[in-house]
């Protein structure tokens, strides 16, 4: 029999000092929170804000619209020009045409995949597990701090309360290769979850009472050893931090935002009125979901980023709203780019503008593409179709060089000329801004991560 | 010069042993294998029902006529080009020669290339005499013990209908499960870790799917069994035996009493049962409580609660549908507590003919509606059969075809779901005031997607009906379904309940049960259908069997050796408490509700009331006839509500401080507070009581963990509550602690 005395109760100040060491357990978290405790604040914690297109973005009617390409090939929409002088992009995008001396396009970048999925945010590139849990499994699952979850995923319902259900291809929260601990915080908008966020104990009540639950615990069944209950334990001890801290329901409340800004991030006016009703997909609402909320997911994802986030997928919870077939589940090239490609321009461009007021350039990178591009022909319904060989892929902040062009594409815009990339080469790029790399190869656990990171990563630098 | 032309065929034919290279290339036994393993036919490719940039073959190369007409005539001819067959855009786009989507495939010295190209060359026949129809594949070995590390070749011998066979294994197609604990190559070649495992392999090779068993020992020595009760521990035994994995020892009398009121009567035990169940000394005290709990009401409700979810009894928008989902729950709970026999509840359901009120089973058919709805739950609720994907194509882990698929949608093919629709109640005088099944004068005819042939009822694997059948042929659906020679139908129900109580099932998931997902200990579960069928389908009985076994009753600590195992059974598999359950002990430790049996949370009728904490913790939404519907994992939320909710707070009784104002989302602001529940009886009674701590602890802890606390637990404690002073905050802090352990959450 286990027989614990009075001297051996866990006191609430020792329980406070362990607790950031404890919850990253295996992870990295604590020698890496130890080596950056002597910075102030958070200011070398990275971020990686990836917006999925899922359905296939056109690489044509983005940032590759071959102006001299026959017209059965050439982008649609017509061209304008960039601030990167003789790049132009499709003109749905003007406004990141203005700001493209800040980004870096990849036109030779591919997929090697022609069907939808999720490929590579989950995919075997990435261990069939969502990028952002490899994150948290490396850093830790929340933010020592703070508490924040180091991974969350952004739906159309964590910011608004009138969006259609989704119904998403793929498993965005997978997490084989990690265990379900390290699965993304979804918020869900207004509800129970947002009110049990604020600590409705004082801390120090409530830091006894975790005290005392620790020593029954201890002194009751030995369940500990057990898979499950350990996992338990751990979402225990998540809860407890972002209690105390505070910090997520603070990030998660876009009330605190400048008005003017939130209303400089929404892209809700970018619901067209007939809501795309001619197709399936714009009947379902699957537009106006992604409209209405892609700017303010945005925001959000910012301000999770800002509270110590690592990663935030955003993604329009429905499969396919980039997938332009023009078949009657899916809108034409040239009315989905009005219907997704408008409020994408938008949000993304207003990122940039509040990131950059902000100076987080450096520590937030924004990645977006899809799990594939289109066809250089254009089908006969004005549709393109899948195509794994070449798929547009924008990326801004972090180590990204601003104002770069990587690779060039064939003349029909079909598969890169030179050095392809791939969702390997991304991955990569996406944990060398994560974390420093060769620090993380010295930690045996964490080998299998490493190997991801020994691809070459996207020359973006 | 003779050497480089040597080496590469020399190499392959030491790769793929049985002649392949001497034969020539038939289309549906040779290049449609080869597309299907070169993918070219997958979903995502030229499979998809659209195809791909125009070229579309059939999914996993189901329909080699439509391949064949695909590759010959379509594209004028170019795809194949037979007087220069390197030249056909088949070849040049699976190489990468020319820009191709998928990328390059394969390359020009491989066998696939080779095949592709040989049969291009002979003339690309339709059926050449290498197109003999296929009767069955066989994985060689059937079963094999791998040593732990160690790695087996596999073969897949097809056998034609000719009388001839082939090894195929170059063509066939391999997925091994679990993935993380057997891998398997191109080759056939499996591979295991260092884990003991009960698992398989599948191999596909043109429709026929078939498994090799693989078992990896753990080889430890197996000592001290527990007596063997029944025939569950026989087999049970015999399988540690085999892989030598030793089990944890029989648990404690008042550890099993908790254990099995949660998994037969669905609530925690009483202070009172659990002091008389220690104080019993009788050698039959566990017989005689199990007896005592299926006897109960709780048995009832607690099974209802499970049933009504897979059985689809689901509240939509209206409160119309109550009527109906109150009658159909009180059905299930008088027909388990009745202990009807389990074939003739099902023939209820199945047969069920008229109006909601009287027939309440007709909620089931309200939620369907359409024929192949009802077939494919039915398939998975009572044969563990998922024949949905059959719907479209072939399954590609499954012997069901869509021939299978709409033969079996046939039987309900007579079957009338009508639904009150006050909209259009002008021009439809027959819309009925309830939800109403009637029988249609004639069949809906059921054709086959693809060829059109009508087709007639039949059930999965068995001889189809004569069309002209008279009569609703439902009837003859539940005769085949519940047939003791059904292959199916005892199994999943012994699978479903043995998962029940013991965690895991033999087949994971239990309704599961295709052919290429085999059992983990194949005689106890035929042993278990047997049961079952020879008790004449009784519930209880099978119930009792499981629950009086000594496998059940082993302790959940695992031993040096077993803790990795969780197929064998050989310590207790521990489960988080069910939302329901877990609602309703914490109601009954709090005392902030009156308890009494009729407002327990497991007793609701249908998905109806709208709680965050149900939502939280996974109760299923009876949308679906999966048992997954349920979640049974943890969560972030799960733990802070636990920890900090306003609800659970006030329950145990706690002062809070000031509410801040809700925070806010973008422009919506949250609903309404929760509502506030008075301070907690539990801690007011606890902090008047005038008997010493001790014993106030004590009936804490009978009622929180079913369980006397140790001298340790008592001492800790009373120190915690001199310590804090004010008595009512110190048991306000021990209440909250005790509802947000492990020992409380789990069945253990």
């Amino acid at each position: 029999m286990l027989t614990l005395h009075e001297n051996a109760r866990i006191s609430r100040r020792q329980l406070l000092s362990i607790g950031s060491l404890a919850l990253g357990g295996l992870s990295l978290s604590s020698l890496l929170a130890a080596k950056a405790s002597g910075a102030t604040g958070s200011a070398n914690d990275k971020s990686v804000i990836f917006i999925f297109q899922q359905g296939g973005p056109p690489q044509f009617e983005t940032y590759d619209p071959k102006p001299n390409a026959p017209s059965d090939i050439r982008t649609v929409t017509g061209i304008t020009q960039t601030t990167i002088p003789g790049v132009q992009f499709g003109d749905t995008l003007g406004r990141l045409a203005r700001h493209a001396d800040k980004l870096t396009i990849v036109r030779s970048f591919q997929t090697d995949n022609g069907g939808h999925n999720i490929r590579p945010l989950v995919g075997p590139e990435s261990l069939n597990t969502n990028i952002g849990a490899i994150a948290a499994r490396v850093l830790g699952s929340t933010h020592p701090t703070t508490g924040m979850p180091r991974n969350a995923l952004l739906l159309p319902q964590s910011v608004c309360s009138d969006v259609a259900a989704g119904q998403g291809r793929g498993d965005l929260s997978a997490t084989p290769a990690v265990g379900s601990n390290y699965a993304p915080f979804t918020p869900g908008g207004p509800g129970p979850l947002m009110r049990d966020l604020r600590l409705n104990l004082a801390p120090d009540h409530f830091a006894d009472r975790r005290a005392l639950l620790e020593q029954m615990d201890a002194l009751s069944r030995q369940l500990g050893r057990d898979t499950q209950v350990q996992s338990a334990d751990q979402y225990q001890r998540q809860a407890a931090e972002v209690l105390l801290s505070g910090r997520v329901a603070e990030a998660l409340d876009l009330s605190r935002e400048d008005p003017r800004l939130v209303s400089a991030y929404d892209t809700a006016r970018y619901v067209a009125s007939h809501n795309w009703s001619q197709v399936a997909r714009g009947r379902q609402g699957m537009y106006t979901g992604q409209a209405k909320s892609l700017g303010k997911s945005l925001l959000l994802a910012r301000r999770l980023c800002e509270a110590g986030c690592a990663f935030v997928t955003v993604h329009a919870d429905y499969a396919g709203v980039w997938d332009f077939h023009a078949d009657g589940n899916n809108l034409n090239v040239a009315d989905g780019m009005e219907a997704v490609g408008r409020s994408f321009d938008h949000a993304v461009a207003a990122f940039i503008d509040d990131i950059e007021a902000r100076g987080l350039q450096d520590r937030i990178m924004l990645v977006a593409c899809g799990e594939m591009g289109r066809t250089p022909r254009i089908n006969p319904r004005g549709g393109r179709d899948h195509w794994g060989k070449l798929a547009p892929l924008l990326i801004y902040g972090g180590n990204a060089a601003r104002g770069r062009v990587v690779g060039q594409s064939t003349r029909d815009g079909g598969e890169p000329s030179g050095t392809p990339y791939n969702g390997r080469h991304l991955i990569s790029t996406i944990l060398h801004h994560l974390w420093d790399v060769p620090q993380v190869r010295l930690q045996p656990a964490f080998a299998s991560v490493y190997r991801l990171a020994e691809v070459n990563p996207i020359p973006i630098g | 010069m003779i050497i480089r032309l040597t080496l590469p065929s020399l190499a392959l034919a030491l790769l793929f042993p049985v002649g392949v290279f001497a034969q020539g290339s038939g289309f549906t036994n040779d290049v449609v294998p080869t597309l299907t393993r070169l993918g070219c036919n997958s979903g995502g490719c030229h499979g998809k029902a659209a195809g791909q940039n125009g070229f579309k073959l059939s999914l996993f190369g189901f329909e080699p006529e439509e391949d064949y007409e695909h590759l010959k005539r379509d594209a004028l001819g170019r795809r194949l080009n037979l007087t220069d067959p390197d030249q056909s855009l088949l070849l040049l786009k699976a190489t990468g020669s020319v820009p191709h989507g998928g990328g390059a495939l394969t390359h020009k010295n491989s066998t696939y290339y080779a095949i592709l190209h040989r049969w291009i060359s002979a003339g690309a026949l339709w059926k050449g005499d290498k197109d003999a129809g296929l009767a069955r594949i066989e994985v060689q070995p059937a079963a094999s013990t791998i040593q732990r590390g160690g790695s087996q070749k596999l073969a897949v011998m097809a056998y034609f209908a000719d009388g001839t066979q082939r090894d195929v294994t170059h063509l066939a197609q391999f997925k091994a499960d679990p993935p993380e604990a057997i891998s398997v190559d191109d080759t056939g070649l499996a591979s295991v870790g260092q884990q003991s495992v009960s698992g398989s392999v599948m191999a596909r090779y043109q429709d026929q799917v078939a498994v090799s068993r693989i078992v990896v020992p753990l080889g430890a020595k197996v000592a001290n069994l527990p007596p063997a009760r029944n025939f569950i521990d026989e087999l049970i035994f015999k399988q540690w035996k085999a892989i030598g994995l030793p089990p944890s020892p029989l648990c404690d009398d008042v550890t099993f009493l908790r254990r099995v009121t949660i998994d037969i009567a669905g609530r925690t035990p009483t202070p009172e049962e659990v002091e008389a169940f220690a104080k019993a000394k009788a050698e039959d005290r566990h017989e005689k409580l199990v007896d005592r709990l299926l006897a109960s009401e709780d048995y009832a409700y607690y099974f209802a609660n499970k049933w009504a979810a897979v059985l689809r009894n689901r509240r939509n928008s209206s409160n119309e549908d109550a009527k109906g989902t109150t009658l159909l729950h009180k059905w299930i709970v008088k027909s388990l507590h009745e202990n009807v026999p389990f074939n003739a509840f099902v023939r209820e359901i199945l047969t069920a003919t008229g109006e909601e009120g009287e027939t309440p089973q007709v909620v089931w058919y309200r939620e369907l509606r359409e024929s192949s709805g009802l077939a494919e739950d039915t398939a998975q609720l009572f044969l563990g059969q998922r024949v949905q994907c059959a719907k479209c194509h072939h399954h590609p882990t499954e012997r069901w075809s869509q021939r299978d698929y709409w033969s079996l949608t046939a039987f309900f093919a007579r079957t009338d779901v009508q639904l009150p629709n006050p909209k259009s109640n002008k021009g439809m005088p027959k819309a009925p005031k309830r939800p109403t099944v009637v029988l249609k004068f004639e069949a809906d005819p059921i054709t086959h997607p693809r060829t059109g042939e009508t087709l007639a009822p039949a059930g999965l694997g068995a001889k189809a009906l004569k069309s002209a059948e008279e009569g609703d042929s439902r009837a003859v659906l539940a005769d085949w379904i519940t047939d003791p020679k059904n292959p199916y139908f005892a199994r999943t129900l012994a699978n479903r309940y043995w998962k029940h109580f013991m965690g895991r099932g033999l087949v994971e998931p239990e309704d599961d049960m295709r052919a290429t997902n085999p059992p983990t200990n194949p005689e106890l579960l035929d042993a278990l259908a047997k049961h079952f069928i020879d008790s004449k389908y009784d519930l209880k009985a099978l119930v009792r069997v499981i629950c009086l076994s000594s496998t059940y009753r082993l302790s959940c600590e695992p031993n040096k050796d077993n803790a990795q195992d969780r197929q064998n059974y050989a310590r207790f598999t521990i489960r988080r408490l069910p939302a329901e359950v877990l609602l309703d002990a914490i109601n009954q430790v709090t005392l902030a509700k009156p308890m009494t049996p009729q407002s327990r949370t497991v007793r609701l009728p249908d998905n109806q009331s709208a709680s965050y904490f149900l939502k939280a913790f996974g109760r299923p939404e009876a949308a679906s006839a999966c048992e997954c519907d349920r979640s049974s994992t943890h969560n972030l939320a799960q733990m802070l509500h636990l920890f900090n909710s306003t609800e659970i707070l006030g329950q145990i009784g706690d002062v809070l401080k000031d509410e801040p104002p809700p925070p806010k989302v973008g422009k919506q602001s949250i609903a309404k507070p929760a509502p506030k529940v008075t301070a907690g009886a539990r801690i007011l009674k606890l902090a008047t009581d005038k008997r010493a701590h001790a014993e106030r602890i004590r009936e804490l802890y009978l009622a929180a963990f079913a369980r006397e606390p140790s001298t340790e637990e008592v001492a800790n404690l009373e120190a915690h509550i001199q310590q804090r002073g004010d008595v009512r905050a110190a048991y306000a802090d021990i209440l909250w602690a005790l509802l947000n352990s492990s020992e409380f959450m789990y069945n253990h």
